[in-house]
């Protein structure tokens, strides 16, 4: 059987370490990945009910609360899913809640949130202390948030609708923010192979993320940390991002390396099609699917170490 | 600067530190007698949700959020905790998700159901046949706590109107279809 046309892919063959391997991944089915809702009962509990039921949960090496299972497996019809025992996300999705490591009290902010992934990891991560403000443009998809905030039991969490990149300042600031911005989510074509069919025009949302990422840093604490993650491979929605707000920052942010203990990953890139970024770009983290079966990820781990200079006069 | 030129700074540049609390959003329910309901038929202390504020969020149901939680001044919060407490009844009771959420702090009125197969009857919701002297911590009929391999499923009706008791689950559409 032919393989997925990865003609859009093409323009990143000098940046991906082994194209082959890369390809050979990308035709292969998706594993299932789980996190463990610690709320409700430990890691090695859930082993032992999902073994129970028939799964064969693999730990993941940088996330011990966190289980592979088998592609096709549907954990989501089970009865520890049902009582909120776990939750389903994609592995490399779980990234940007465990670098950012938020602490019970902590004030932390989900810019993008829906369909709230992310952030249910996040309020079980501070183990439903602190605040979670999860914001969101899409009442809709904040809807499917509602439903799992019920199942998994979680009550730190509030729910804002609204354009994350023209939120006040009466948000107030947070210890942690999180900025997974709207993106060509190429890194997904494993789940959802109508990104491949989809045109791409480079630096197309640039703009945008941009935006939701300088409002990330201006409503982080002076010692705080903000995660940008996206789910594609493309440099213009990644580093170029990231670059234009360390230099506009002018040394107010500082990037913390994007590295976990039995994670692989690739440095982020210091340059891309003759466009040179700052050299610290090389802390961010991109995430190949080949590298550990999973989907393609993008994170920068950024630390807010100075009130940002004021820009525009005012 | 003088008081008065503080005082109009103040309103011209928001304080960026400043948050609110749940109590600036919501109006907090007295629920003790409910509480009180709940503690006697299942055992859970009243004082387990002193950390929480039981609210009104609709017509149908009460909910629960953290008390502490450090709430923007702006824009307006959408949606605040979990479905808590249906209120407007003979007997209040758990929601769904409080339930499986907090049913572990019970010690009486909670029944185990050991096989998978009496498990997808129940949440079909089939009538099931108990034997009392099956279920030790069950005193009578009413609401009970329905559990497997150690988790809360939700709740269940205990009827005693035939010489068998029965079980039916109270489990809504919503979470039935999950499976």
């Amino acid at each position: 059987m032919p393989g997925p046309d990865l003609s859009l892919f093409e323009r990143y063959r000098p940046i991906i370490d082994d194209w082959s391997a890369f390809s050979a991944a990308l035709a292969r089915p998706l594993p299932s990945v789980l996190w463990c809702n610690t709320l409700r009962l430990s890691s090695e509990h859930l082993a032992q009910l999902l073994r129970r039921d028939g799964f064969d949960p693999q730990p993941i090496p940088w996330y011990p609360k966190a289980f592979k299972l088998p592609p096709g497996v549907r954990a989501g019809k089970t009865l520890p899913f049902l009582t909120g025992c776990f939750h389903l996300q994609e592995e490399v999705s779980q990234l940007p809640v465990v670098l950012l490591d938020p602490q019970p009290g902590d004030r932390l902010l989900d810019l993008c949130a829906a369909p709230g992934n992310k952030t249910l990891q996040a309020a079980v991560h501070m183990h439903n202390r602190g605040t979670v403000i999860a914001n969101d443009k899409s009442k809709h998809r904040l809807g499917i948030m509602r439903r799992n905030i019920e199942r998994l039991g979680v009550t730190n969490i509030a729910i804002l609708q609204a354009d994350a990149s023209n939120l006040p300042k009466r948000l107030g600031r947070f210890d942690r923010v999180l900025a997974d911005v709207p993106c060509s989510c190429q890194g997904t074509s494993r789940k959802n192979p109508e990104v491949l069919r989809l045109g791409f025009r480079p630096g197309a949302r640039q703009r945008g993320q941009t935006s939701i990422l300088r409002k990330a840093v201006q409503r982080c604490r002076v010692g705080g940390r903000v995660a940008y993650s996206t789910c594609t491979y493309a440099p213009e929605e990644n580093e170029a991002v990231v670059d234009q707000i360390l230099s506009e920052a002018d040394g107010a942010l500082r990037l913390l390396p994007a590295r976990l203990p039995g994670l692989v990953g690739r440095p982020g890139l210091s340059s891309w099609q003759g466009q040179d970024f700052d050299s610290s770009l090389q802390q961010c983290l991109r995430v190949y699917p080949h590298h550990q079966d999973t989907g393609g990820f993008f994170v920068a781990l950024l630390h807010k170490a100075a009130e940002l200079p004021k820009v525009g006069g005012r | 600067m003088s008081l008065g030129q503080d005082i109009a700074w103040s309103l011209l540049s928001p304080d960026e530190e400043a948050t609110t609390s749940v109590l600036d959003w919501v109006q907090e329910v007295d629920v003790s007698d409910e509480l009180s309901h709940i503690e006697e038929r299942f055992g859970i202390a009243a004082n387990s949700f002193d950390d929480c504020v039981v609210f009104r969020p609709n017509s149908k149901w009460l909910a629960l959020v953290n008390r502490d939680l450090q709430l923007p001044q702006r824009p307006a919060v959408m949606g605040l905790g979990m479905p808590f407490l249906y209120p407007d009844m003979r007997f209040p009771r758990f929601t769904t998700a409080a339930a499986i959420r907090f049913g572990h702090l019970a010690s009486r009125h909670i029944i185990d159901l050991e096989d998978v197969d009496t498990v997808r009857r129940f949440v079909d919701l089939q009538v099931i046949p108990l034997d009392p002297q099956d279920h030790p911590l069950v005193s009578g009929p009413g609401h009970l706590l329905v559990r497997h391999r150690g988790m809360i499923l939700g709740l269940g009706n205990c009827r005693r109107d035939t010489p068998q008791w029965t079980l039916l689950a109270m489990l809504p559409k919503t979470w039935r279809e999950m499976l």
